[in-house]
């Protein structure tokens, strides 16, 4: 049987079509950040050419801001605490929506996903009017709460396709190997489940330090780095300030992503053969 | 069971962090450790957009009451800040501008105000505290701190006939395609309302309306794109995508000051844009919630909105204090130009006005 990769490899104009459409793919998802990047070192408030002079002032001007540098340490606090509760939740959903057969499963699993379908305006509003009702007062907890509401339907997602993948004999082997439930879980589950859980911790921290909508809505009185950003937006001159702190927030975003990967491909080559995506679903 | 009561260890440390967090948080709250007691005390909350609680702003406020605990929360638009406040969320004063506080009223988030205890309110500018919207029913349910004028923004150099109509802009066919109109049902149907002939654009039968609809969508292809805010506009313009469209005056004022060749007209007629601040229903701290507001129409912070955003200011004292060559740019070196301004507002039959804007969009 020919091997079909070769064959789409040794063809010229399928190769060429293949890096077009990938420089495509690479220009539909990046080239808004380029953009952003780019116009956050011109010396003008406006985002079109000519290009300017070459500046780094919009980069001072975000750093000094005091609402920039308290909208962030609130965001990233928000994040720190919803990725682990989303993580923890979501994995016990997964396992209970794969692992258990009870007459409920598919309508638990229906009720888990339901957030990742529902348009976050309704379930904003909806938060909203539920935690008015209850009389909580809106702060960091109802945020953050409702992060983990949109969050944690993510983490069971991601889980439950790896769990999926999961042959459950490798557990009944190392029961029968005499390995109690928590060396069942350390030795054989989580390290199966890591990648899977690497991925959905930074997901959901994604989620939540970039989350607007929800936030703005479920929050009180505390300015969130999404919340600042979309509110400044309005004066034209706070556009090439948000393009600096915006382009530094991607970057460190981008380099965490990264770094996660080179931790997956080095765990890959460790397991010599084992290809990434594959650890990772 | 020993997992279990790990994991609810766990989830109380998160949600002991979450509430740790709220309190730590001190960018939008102020509280007075050790200031002299005020005659305003308490705590206030204010809802606005970002510009009322940029620190040139908000920390003289902060500096006049230091026993006041001050709680800002901002939003991007009108439409937002009425949905959170009609589910739930609670502020003593609110940015409102002149289209919205109508339906705020209507809605019961708003109270009347007692002018008698607004300081400036004898120097406010009569233009703008007369507008619709500023008053309502007979009372006064927003003090108006800021707003503009509107009308036709056209590059010279492109387009050297000039444009003295906003018919032009929907049928001269050198600008074919280079239009910009703000997304706003209610300002686009009001400047094609004014195209059209009508001399209040805000008074529309639903036979106007669908013939205004009908116009919009057969010129549509003079329309290159829809702004959302200066940011939008002024992109748009410098990249020359655009050489004419329907703006507001600070528009130009920031683009002259970028060095770009810019006209202004007021065509037809020029709609104003008026916000300022309302009493919340809900407002428990009527002396907090006065305070705000009566600095929120005070020169210091009309001075740094007029300075930074070329917005006009409704204080006459404010006027005093200002560059001669600003107060001419922003048109308030003749007060009565503002008189001539329509108040943007949203009418009765504004749902018919939505209808005919989203047939427009989508044809």
């Amino acid at each position: 049987m020919r091997d079909p990769g070769a064959t789409i490899a040794s063809s010229l104009p399928a190769r060429i079509a293949r890096v077009v459409f990938l420089v495509f793919v690479l220009l539909l998802l990046y080239g808004p950040l380029a953009i952003l990047a780019l116009f956050s070192f011109n010396d003008a408030i406006v985002i079109a050419l000519p290009f300017e002079t070459f500046t780094l002032e919009w980069y001072r001007e975000a750093l000094q801001n005091t609402l920039v540098r308290e909208s962030l340490k609130n965001s990233i606090v928000l994040a720190t605490v919803v990725m682990p509760i989303s993580v923890l939740l979501g994995t016990l959903a997964a396992f209970a929506v794969t692992r258990f057969a009870y007459r409920m499963r598919s309508g638990v699993a229906v009720l888990v996903g339901g957030p990742l379908v529902v348009p976050w305006l309704l379930i904003s509003v909806g938060l909203l009017l539920f935690f008015s009702r209850i009389e909580m007062p809106l702060g960091f907890l109802t945020i953050g709460l409702s992060h983990v509401v949109v969050a944690f339907p993510l983490v069971a997602a991601i889980i439950s396709a790896r769990l999926l993948r999961f042959d459950p004999r490798q557990e009944e082997a190392a029961r029968d190997l005499g390995a109690t439930n928590t060396e069942v879980l350390r030795y054989v589950i989580l390290p199966h489940l890591a990648p899977a859980l690497a991925a959905s911790a930074v997901l959901a921290f994604s989620y939540s330090f970039n989350n607007f909508v929800i936030t703005f809505f479920t929050g009180g009185f505390e300015l969130t780095f999404p919340t600042w950003v979309f509110s400044t937006l309005r004066h034209a001159q706070n556009v090439p300030i948000v393009n600096a702190i915006s382009t530094l927030v991607s970057a460190v975003q981008l380099g965490v992503i990264l770094l996660v990967w080179w931790l997956w491909n080095r765990r890959a080559r460790r397991h010599a053969g084992v290809d990434p995506m594959e650890m990772l679903w | 069971m020993r997992a279990v009561r790990r994991t609810a260890v766990l989830a109380s440390l998160a949600v002991f962090a979450l509430i740790a967090a709220a309190c730590g948080s001190s960018s939008s709250s102020t509280t007075a450790a050790d200031g002299s007691p005020g005659p305003v005390q308490g705590q206030v909350t204010l809802f606005g957009y970002e510009d009322n609680f940029v620190p040139e702003v908000i920390e003289p406020f902060l500096a006049m009451y230091p026993d006041l605990d001050v709680q800002t929360a901002v939003f991007s638009s009108n439409d937002e800040a009425v949905t959170k406040i009609q589910n739930g969320f609670h502020a003593d004063v609110i940015n409102v501008c002149t289209e919205e506080t109508g339906r705020m009223i209507d809605m019961g988030l708003l109270q009347p105000i007692d002018t008698s205890r607004i300081e400036g309110w004898e120097t406010l500018f009569p233009a703008l505290k007369d507008q619709p919207g500023v008053t309502y029913d007979g009372q006064v349910y927003m003090i108006p701190n800021v707003g503009g004028t509107s009308g036709v923004i056209y590059n010279p150099d492109e387009v050297p006939q000039g444009i003295d109509s906003y018919r032009d802009l929907f049928e001269d066919p050198a600008l074919a395609g280079k239009v910009t109109l703000e997304d706003s049902a209610a300002s686009v149907i009001a400047i094609t309302a004014m195209a059209l002939g009508h001399e209040d654009p805000f008074a529309l039968t639903e036979e106007d309306i669908a013939a205004i609809r009908d116009y919009l969508i057969a010129h549509k292809s003079q329309i290159r794109a829809l702004f959302k805010g200066d940011a939008d506009f002024l992109n748009l313009y410098r990249s020359g995508e655009i050489v004419a469209g329907f703006g507001y005056h600070d528009y130009r004022a920031a683009m002259e000051r970028e060095g770009y060749p810019v006209e202004f007209v007021p065509a037809e007629g020029s709609l104003a844009w008026i916000c300022g601040v309302g009493l919340s229903s809900a407002t428990e701290n009527l002396d907090a919630a006065y305070a705000a507001m009566n600095y929120y129409v005070s020169p210091t912070p009309q001075k740094f909105y007029a300075e930074s955003y070329t917005y006009v200011v409704s204080d006459q004292r404010t006027i005093e204090e200002l560059d001669p060559e600003l107060v001419a740019e922003l048109g308030l070196d003749d007060p009565t130009s503002l008189d001539a301004a329509i108040a943007l507002q949203l009418p009765d039959n504004y749902d018919q006005w939505l209808a005919a804007y989203r047939d427009f969009k989508a044809a």
